[in-house]
């Protein structure tokens, strides 16, 4: 007992649960610790149980039972701060644990601002289990009008979660275009024409500067224009900030998100992070960009455990995919999907009949990302695609075909089931 | 070149860390018990975790219709989920016993001598497919009629497609029985050892008569015919029925009879490898085709051939539930295009809804065929 590593991990996310898998299978002999406040559950699965598809225990991850089965020790509490000095970790109000090898796998939160009004009743952002929880209490005592700020793809989940439920959807946007991370403009109007036709009122270009409440409960919403929005509800989804806030003044070095290298490793001895709460720097001096996604936060769990118990992998996860549903639409991005302002890059667009849509981006002949727009077929050849690093410059000027397409994909990189 | 199972093995990880868990994949299912937990299923499916009951017979049923990969947000791919699972199981060896029985039915076991006496006994009934049960002589020719262990089917589109065959004068062969089996029941029982080898040895056997174009009637076989080609590289076209008569009709002289038809998907044609179109293209020639609300290729439904030795009770039920969807498009026709599809909606006829070949319906409506049987 006295040999075995002690690991301790903080945060029950996708990307904790992932390393804690995989140290069971590395090290089973090995010491497991979580520290987090909430339990695991599929995030992206929040939509359906917002929008009564599943019920509510239907969220949670794991089978009941699972902790303890796996050997897990796993503490309910909230991180206060770490020393990495004596490797000890102080959680909730004074109480503490050593740790040999730890994981800082906090995830991220939504992001607000100091708006006047912000602890109202009735403004929640969308980001965890307990808010989708507020929502829908909100909703259930009455609430019939709502305000979306922001003009992500998060705000267009939401506003599908709000109209299914039969609200009344207002969406502030900044600029002036929607999905601009995520899709070129023809992708995203495909997105954006679902939005229009549900009859939800787009003001682009506004920015809210306060809300009002009466009573503690929010009434409306005043504009920086100086317009005011009558609304029941207020739900910012302007962007994440990663919860890294507990690391002040252990060391552990931060630039909004953790900083971790290429092998998931921060700046502090034997402390890793992963998921949503850290940012790769992947060239010295280059800037670091957290990701954010699914995917990547549990390939990025299972990297950092793999190191964690004395391995020497660096991160790598192949071609970027993320890929997910709103309204009636599925769809992927790929690798390089939206680079900007770089000319080394040209795109190669579809429109097809089916109302379906897709763009390569394309490097020096060969693919280097993809926007997917409900031709899910393509996902997976094009990946293989983008993986296999081949010339498509012949396939561009015969057009594409499904057997093209898979025929264009090595042999080794096909999947054949 | 990888093993399926290190194909798998390659892929399962990363598609149980895509699953983000909405469910969608198992509300979908023709097969699954709706009670089961997806944490369960993706609990089990991690390498090196016990299999609960539930999910053993789960992964037993399922018959990889693939529906579950068109609704899923992620693309995660639950059938090569499941089909690991299979593998999972087959090397736990927990294969729930009603499932390795009619595997054995399938030609699981290739047992030489219990083979050699099913041959030589129901060899008679199939008339002149008779001698082409695991022949061991081909000819060589641009075309394959790659007919399976379905060559001893009491389904007539097997002699149809001979019939079209010679009333064209074209130069074909025959390769069918147990010995060249194409591997899929072997696959669904997660024994994807076996199942590679016999996917080896049919395309050994295609080889010999090194063929342009394989046609077979039976889906799944031609699943296996794709996956092979694809594998191997291999240089033959494989061809379900109705894309084969596609490429004949001007000289078979297809009449448009002026009857309504509904048409039944096969999951692996019209879903798996998206190709809903052949077999509409054929029948909307000599039919009206009207469609039932479960049709095309994100909306198929299964034929029930999971639960045709498992779960015999439900399959009554998918069939009285299917046939009161074909009746209700005001048709007294069902077409479908594999012979699985045929053989299980034959096991429980409707009154109200005949279920036809494809291939059985453009002979009816060919004048070449018409003339050659006068």
């Amino acid at each position: 007992m006295g040999d075995s590593k002690k690991y301790v991990i903080i945060g029950a996310g996708i990307a904790g649960i992932s390393a804690a898998e995989e140290l069971l299978r590395l090290d089973p002999a090995g010491d497991i610790t979580i520290i987090s406040d909430e339990d695991f559950y599929f995030r992206a699965a929040l939509s359906e149980y917002f929008q009564g598809k599943i019920e509510r225990n239907e969220v949670f991850g794991k089978p009941e039972g699972w902790f303890e089965s796996a050997g897990i020790d796993f503490i309910r509490g909230t991180v206060k701060s770490i020393d990495t000095g004596s490797q000890r970790i102080t959680y909730n109000e004074s109480d503490s644990v050593p740790y040999d090898k730890l994981l800082i796998a906090t995830g991220a939160s939504a992001l607000t601002m100091p708006w006047p009004g912000l602890d109202l009743e009735g403004v929640c952002t969308y980001r965890g289990l307990g808010c989708v929880d507020t929502f829908l209490r909100e909703i259930e005592e009455g609430a019939k009008r709502v305000v979306v700020l922001g003009g992500g793809i998060l705000s267009f989940e939401l506003i599908d979660n709000f109209l299914q439920l039969g609200l009344e959807v207002t969406m502030l946007v900044r600029g002036d275009r929607l999905l601009g991370l995520l899709f070129d403009e023809d992708g995203a109007k495909i997105i954006e024409d679902q939005l229009y036709a549900r009859g939800v009122d787009v003001r682009f270009n506004t920015e809210a500067e306060s809300f009002q409440g009466i009573n503690g409960n929010v009434t409306g919403l005043i504009t920086k224009a100086g317009e005011t929005i009558p609304c029941d509800l207020i739900a910012p989804a302007i962007g994440t900030r990663a919860d890294v806030k507990f690391l002040d003044g252990s060391g552990v070095e931060v630039e909004r998100s953790v900083i971790v290298d290429g092998f998931l490793r921060t700046s502090a001895e034997d402390v890793y992070a992963a998921g949503d709460c850290c940012a790769m720097r992947a060239d010295p001096g280059g800037r670091p960009v957290p990701t954010r996604t699914w995917l990547t936060s549990a390939l990025q769990g299972q990297a950092a455990a793999v190191n964690m118990t004395g391995g020497d992998r660096p991160f790598s996860e192949g071609v970027m995919l993320n890929s997910s549903s709103v309204f009636e639409s599925f769809y992927a991005v790929l690798g390089l999907f939206n680079p900007r302002n770089d000319s080394s890059y040209t795109f190669r667009s579809w429109k097809f009949e089916d109302g379906s849509y897709m763009r390569w981006t394309i490097e020096k002949g060969r693919i280097a990302g993809a926007i997917i727009i409900d031709a899910m077929k393509y996902v997976w050849p094009v990946r293989q695609l983008i993986e296999s690093r081949i010339d498509v410059t012949g396939l561009l000027e015969s057009g594409i075909e499904d057997e093209d397409l898979l025929a264009m994909v090595p042999q080794e990189q096909q999947v054949l089931f | 070149m990888r093993t399926f199972l290190e194909e798998l093995e390659n892929w399962v990880d990363y598609n149980l860390k895509n699953c983000i868990g909405v469910d969608e994949c198992m509300k979908v299912c023709p097969v699954v018990d709706p009670a089961l937990p997806l944490k369960i299923l993706n609990e089990a499916t991690r390498p090196g975790t016990p299999v609960p009951p539930e999910v053993a017979r789960f992964a037993a049923e399922c018959v990889q219709c693939g529906r579950c990969d068109t609704v899923c947000p992620t693309t995660a791919g639950r059938s090569i989920m499941m089909l690991y699972l299979k593998a999972k199981l087959a090397m736990q060896d927990i294969e729930p016993e009603a499932y390795r029985k009619y595997l054995r039915m399938k030609g699981h076991d290739r047992n030489p001598l219990l083979i050699g006496a099913f041959n030589l006994v129901f060899k008679r009934k199939i008339g002149r497919l008779g001698r082409h049960v695991d022949k061991k002589k081909f000819k060589k020719t641009p075309l394959l009629f790659y007919l399976g262990c379905y060559i001893f089917t009491p389904t007539g589109s097997a002699h149809q497609l001979i019939d079209i065959a010679e009333a064209l004068g074209l130069d074909y062969e025959v390769l069918g029985g147990f010995r060249s089996c194409c591997g899929w029941p072997q696959l669904l029982a997660g024994e994807t050892g076996p199942a590679e080898d016999y996917h080896e040895h049919l395309l050994h056997l295609i080889e010999k008569s090194d063929p342009e174009e394989v046609v077979t009637g039976c889906a799944e076989c031609f699943a296996s015919l794709v996956k092979i080609k694809r594998k191997y590289n291999a240089k033959f076209k494989p061809l379900t029925p109705s894309m084969w008569v596609l490429n004949h009709t001007d000289r078979l002289g297809l009449e448009h009879s002026g009857e309504k038809v509904t048409y039944h998907d096969s999951c692996h044609i019209s879903r798996k490898f998206n190709m809903p179109g052949p077999a509409r293209e054929l029948l909307s020639k000599i039919a009206d085709v009207v469609e039932m609300e479960r049709s095309g290729a994100r909306n198929t439904w299964c034929c029930g051939y999971w639960a045709m030795k498992t779960n015999p009770e439900q399959l009554k039920e998918i069939h009285r539930d299917r046939f009161e969807e074909a009746a209700g498009t005001g048709t007294e026709k069902m077409a479908v295009e594999c012979v699985t599809c045929l053989e299980s909606f034959n096991l429980h006829p409707d009154a109200r809804v005949k279920v036809v070949d494809v291939i059985e319906m453009a002979v009816e409506n060919s004048r070449l065929m018409k003339e050659k049987t006068r």
